[in-house]
């Protein structure tokens, strides 16, 4: 099929070379890699042009990117340390006290004790970013893989994973955050207190000066509480696709060649449920970055470090004031980062799904000559 | 076109075009089908899977579901006396001829039953709705005694029961007793039997014969089954990639079959009697209909095929007493008729 | 019938397991998941070490953990847990808070369902024009956006700019029936606080219920649409039936997974009512888990947390009943 004659777009050769230089990293490691799947590259390829495309999609994928980025650069660009004060730094009390945007040098205003808002957002980014990267991967890989386990063994092993994976979702995922995550906090504080190399990686990730690493105890535990709120849901997801994969004529045709177990579930199954669990994957990075905020701004005062829900919940006090840009730019912040995933999810979640896919594929490869397609 | 046994026309389809607008293309699904069903008799429509038949017989109420859309035709409906084109008239009046004067049987009964309503309740609405009963209190009794026409047992109880607890031969019977709910003038009845076992297939089409019979209802009978058509039809027409090849009355068809599809059709059905060696069938597959073929639409499969099959489409001409062959193999002899 | 008193004995009997392993996790994070659980109870870092050892003698939290979490569990049920640093009976206060809570989320509810339904309706019956499109954008800015912020600015604009709405306390009428203020307002006549009340949780509430609104919304939407394209609806168009008539036909069956859907979001409005109850001041459930994490009030912080799966639970148990009364083909 790739002999017809697309259209190609200017983005359709960044993609062409994205899945070239793809190709080439995974052959370092499996030679025979690309022979065997060519098609599911050419499925890649149609896929990556469906998506440039889509106008809304790449709002959206250049948007979470932004917050990738800006979360890795914020603490490296950032004009001053997070807990710098204009206050201290230059004595002007009344100047710096809830300074507006736009004053001198604090190009987002700053708070009640003249901390500049600019510097904070680009530190919280970072905080952001880190606790979102630690936890999807971790609370999905849990899931996905007791989920796998649990749909393709069945029988006790999946009643057992089951009635489990119902015993924690009976808990509203915030509450239970909440609950976890105060009940972390010691543990949390310990460990970082007695592992200087824990101590040292908090604070080269979090962008803290290792003083301050222990501070970071209660963002730690957010983590740790937020793996164990994860993983149900993508348990049972999981389990689900399994369910339906296993019936599959390939699976016996597997088991009948004494493919092991674990083989099937990895090499066949997982590939194959790999689309939708990559869509649910993408909207639930919005997901993460507003519970995150949500428990940073009901912790406040106790996110000594803070990041955007606890700079909201800072500045909430001062709203009476009239300094609504501690409440708004934060808050902003992140609308627009989530807003930006699930922009892009929802793309993907179109280009995956099957129903949708074949007018996306058509409007792909329209004919360039003769034939135009009349739609009522 | 006149039928030999003097009856009166009660539906009649002049060059009707149908097509599908699909982002793949434009799908022509449906092109040049005439026929005239006759009050009384049992017209069958034969088919292979995707000629066409379903739709033709959507065309008679101008329900044919979008992308699809009607671009040429009539199709006429002689009503006490007058003609009325169907396809002029407006959605309230085809509403009320729908379910009423032209009622439908369709393949699969799981799809055509509202999973969170009674059966009973389903067959009263229909009627309630057209006026044949007061409310649904008086449809619901109705519907009993129906269901109990069509032969399923206790009735009363079967009437408060929901679809996914009756069998497949119990749902049709009760689609059934829906489109004879309203008595009316048409039962067009599409593969009625496709989706159930041979057993069942016999109790229904014994059951349809029946109803006919009693009723003296004009029934339209879409199948692909040439054994179904052989036992319930008295006239016959079959379809091809959307086109009418060849019309006759059943006996003639099967004795004399002249369009070559028709002859590949019969010869396809093995006889259980004999001895064969290997099962007949037609080459090729069927032609895609966003560009069909070139003059025949059966030519690239036809071991008869001319030069002139491929540039032109032959029109349908008279070839006995009431049988119509739409081949060039006829046009030349006979007299022309389109 | 009788299918729906077997499907709900069978859905009660799974009920149970759940319930145990709730408390049973809710057991771990109280006491085995804390570093030091018995200064924890005691108050955190301020605790007098006369009352952690008198926790660690009342709690035996130097048996094993079977016999932890059986006088836990007892405390619990005989609500006999008494808050180490306010000297209250845990269990009483939370459940005092409860009915502002449910008040709140029953506003969001009201919500969800009064907006959510009838927008989705239209939606898909204007399909893909302007307000097709605005309910998407909709449900696409609701989840994106952060309550705290959605509810700052709606305080901003209707309380600050606009005065049109109250932000402080909670008005009860004077006889209380069933605990929840406006229920007791409209059960007593009591008309000027039933008013009060809905000036005061008509905000909090739609701040809550603002996603839920837009996914339930998209989600009527697709299945209306589903629907109207079934095969039964087709043959009921060839049947002949009035629009009404189909109408209904299609909405019944477009209902039914919202029931699912709406039990699911409820848990989600429970787990957004501490943020909103922080936001608007209202003296909930969520407010008080929030203000246990300030004061170092482990036990509150506990006792909500189990409150609130319990709550969940039930509201799952009567969602799956609505359900199997509903869809007739569940009821196997």
């Amino acid at each position: 099929m790739s002999e017809e004659a697309y259209e190609k777009k200017v983005l359709d050769r960044f993609s062409d070379a994205l899945i070239s230089f793809l190709v080439k990293v995974i052959t370092l490691f499996r030679k025979d890699w690309y022979r065997r799947n060519r098609s599911r590259v050419e499925e890649w390829r149609l896929m990556l042009y469906a998506l440039n495309r889509s106008p809304i999609g790449i709002a959206g994928l250049i948007l979470g990117m932004s917050f990738i980025v800006v979360g890795i650069i914020g603490p490296i660009i950032a004009p001053h340390s997070y807990d710098f004060s204009f206050i201290m730094a230059t004595g002007q009390y009344k100047k710096y006290f809830l300074a507006p945007p736009g004053t001198d040098g604090a190009l987002l205003g700053t708070d009640d004790l003249g901390r500049d808002l600019l510097s904070q957002m680009l530190y919280g980014a970072r905080i952001s970013l880190v606790v979102t990267a630690l936890v999807l991967p971790v609370g999905i890989a849990i899931g996905i893989m007791l989920g796998l386990i649990s749909g393709y063994y069945g029988g006790i092993v999946d009643e057992f994973i089951m009635r489990v994976t119902d015993m924690f979702l009976a808990f509203p995922g915030l509450i239970l955050a909440l609950a976890l995550s105060a009940a972390l906090t010691d543990r949390m504080a310990m460990a970082i207190a007695n592992n200087p190399y824990l101590t040292g990686l908090v604070s080269f990730v979090f962008a803290v000066k290792p003083n301050d690493a222990l501070n970071m105890a209660q963002t730690l535990s957010i983590v740790v509480a937020l793996w164990i709120v994860w993983w149900p849901g993508y348990a049972r997801f999981t389990r689900g696709l399994t369910l339906q994969e296993k019936n599959n004529v390939y699976v016996e045709a597997a088991k009948a060649l004494s493919m092991s177990s674990v083989g099937i579930m990895t090499k066949h199954i997982l590939p194959n449920i790999i689309g939708p669990l990559l869509v649910l994957m993408t909207l639930d990075v919005g997901n993460v970055i507003l519970v995150e905020a949500g428990l940073s701004f009901l912790f406040g005062a106790q996110m000594k470090i803070p990041d955007w829900g606890a700079i909201v919940q800072h500045g909430s006090q001062y709203l009476v004031n009239g300094a609504w840009w501690l409440v708004m730019i934060p808050g902003l912040a992140i609308l627009i980062s989530v807003l930006g995933w699930n922009l892009f999810g929802d793309t993907l979640r179109d280009i995956l799904d099957p129903r949708t896919r074949r007018s996306i594929e058509f409007k792909v490869k329209k004919r360039k000559r003769g034939e135009e397609v009349t739609q009522e | 076109m006149s039928d030999g046994e003097g009856r009166k026309p009660l539906i009649e389809v002049k060059n009707l075009y149908v097509y599908f607008y699909t982002y793949a293309g434009i799908v022509k699904a449906i092109e040049d089908v005439s026929f005239t069903i006759y009050r009384g008799e049992t017209f069958c429509l034969v088919g292979e899977t995707g000629c066409g038949k379903t739709v033709v017989s959507r065309t008679l109420t101008n329900i044919v579901p979008p992308p699809g859309r009607i671009v040429k035709g009539k199709v006429l409906y002689h009503r006490d006396g007058e003609v009325i084109n169907i396809l002029d008239l407006p959605e309230s009046k085809l509403r009320e001829i729908r379910g009423k004067e032209i009622a439908y049987i369709i393949q699969d009964p799981s799809a055509a039953l509202d999973p969170l309503y009674v059966v009973g309740y389903q067959i009263a609405e229909t009627m309630v709705d057209h006026g044949t009963v007061k409310d649904e209190k008086e449809g619901f009794a109705r519907a009993i005694k129906l269901l109990r026409e069509v032969l399923i047992p206790d009735p009363e109880s079967r009437a408060k029961a929901y679809p996914h607890e009756l069998s497949g031969g119990m749902r049709q019977r009760v689609v059934i007793s829906m489109g004879l709910s309203n008595e009316p003038q048409l039962l067009i009845a599409d593969e009625p039997t496709s989706y159930l076992d041979v057993t069942v297939q016999a109790q229904v089409l014994d059951l349809l014969r029946e109803l006919k019979k009693r009723k003296g209802l004009t029934v339209l009978l879409i199948t692909h089954d040439m054994g179904v058509v052989a036992e319930m039809c008295e006239r016959v027409a079959v379809l091809y990639a959307g086109n009418i090849v060849e019309v006759a009355p059943v006996d003639e068809l099967f004795k004399r079959p002249r369009h070559p599809y028709t002859v590949g059709l019969l010869r396809a059905v093995p006889n259980p009697l004999t001895e064969i060696e290997k099962l007949e069938s037609i080459p090729g597959t069927v032609p895609n209909l966003i560009n069909p073929p070139p003059g025949c639409r059966f030519h690239p499969r036809c071991p008869h095929t001319t030069e002139r099959c491929r540039r032109e489409k032959p029109p349908l001409v008279r070839v006995g007493p009431s049988h119509y062959v739409r081949c060039w193999l006829y046009a030349e002899k006979g007299g022309g008729e389109a | 019938m009788a299918d729906l008193k077997r499907f709900l004995v069978r859905r009660s009997i799974t009920f149970i397991p759940t319930l145990i392993g709730v408390t049973l996790i809710t057991f771990i994070i109280a006491f085995v998941i804390p570093a030091n659980p018995a200064r924890a109870w005691a108050g955190g870092i301020k605790a007098n070490p006369q009352v952690v050892a008198m926790i660690v003698k009342e709690y035996h939290l130097n048996d094993p953990w079977y016999v932890q979490y059986y006088f836990f569990m007892k405390g619990i049920l005989t609500n006999s847990i008494v808050d180490p640093l306010f000297n209250y009976k845990v269990m009483t206060y939370m459940l005092s808070r409860f009915p502002i809570t449910f008040q709140l989320t029953l506003f969001a509810l009201f919500f969800l369902i009064v907006l959510g339904i009838p927008l989705g309706i239209v939606s898909a019956l204007k399909k893909d024009t302007i307000i097709d499109a605005l309910v998407r954008v909709w449900a696409l800015i609701g989840v994106s956006v952060p309550i705290f912020w959605l509810g700052y600015i709606f305080i901003y604009v209707f309380f600050y700019m606009l005065g049109w709405i109250t932000v402080a306390g909670v008005p009860y009428p004077k006889t209380h029936i069933t605990g929840v203020p406006i229920i007791d307002a409209l059960l007593t006549g009591d008309w000027n606080t039933f008013v009060e009340n809905i000036k005061r949780f008509i905000l909090p509430g739609f701040t809550l219920g603002f996603a839920g609104i837009g996914v339930i919304a998209r989600l009527v939407r697709n299945s209306f649409l589903e629907a109207m394209n079934s095969d039964f609806i087709y043959f009921a168009k060839m049947r002949g039936l009035r629009r009404s008539r189909i109408f209904m036909h299609s909405l019944r069956n477009a209902l039914v997974p919202v029931v699912t859907v709406l039990g699911l979001q409820f848990g989600g409005l429970l787990g957004g009512a501490p943020i909103t109850e922080t936001v608007f001041g209202i003296p909930g459930m969520g407010r008080a888990m929030v203000q246990a994490i300030f004061n170092m009030d482990f036990p509150v912080l506990i006792a909500g947390t189990l409150l609130a799966a319990l709550i969940f639970i039930i509201t799952n148990l009567v969602v799956d009943i609505l359900y199997a009364i509903i869809d007739p083909r569940v009821r196997f």
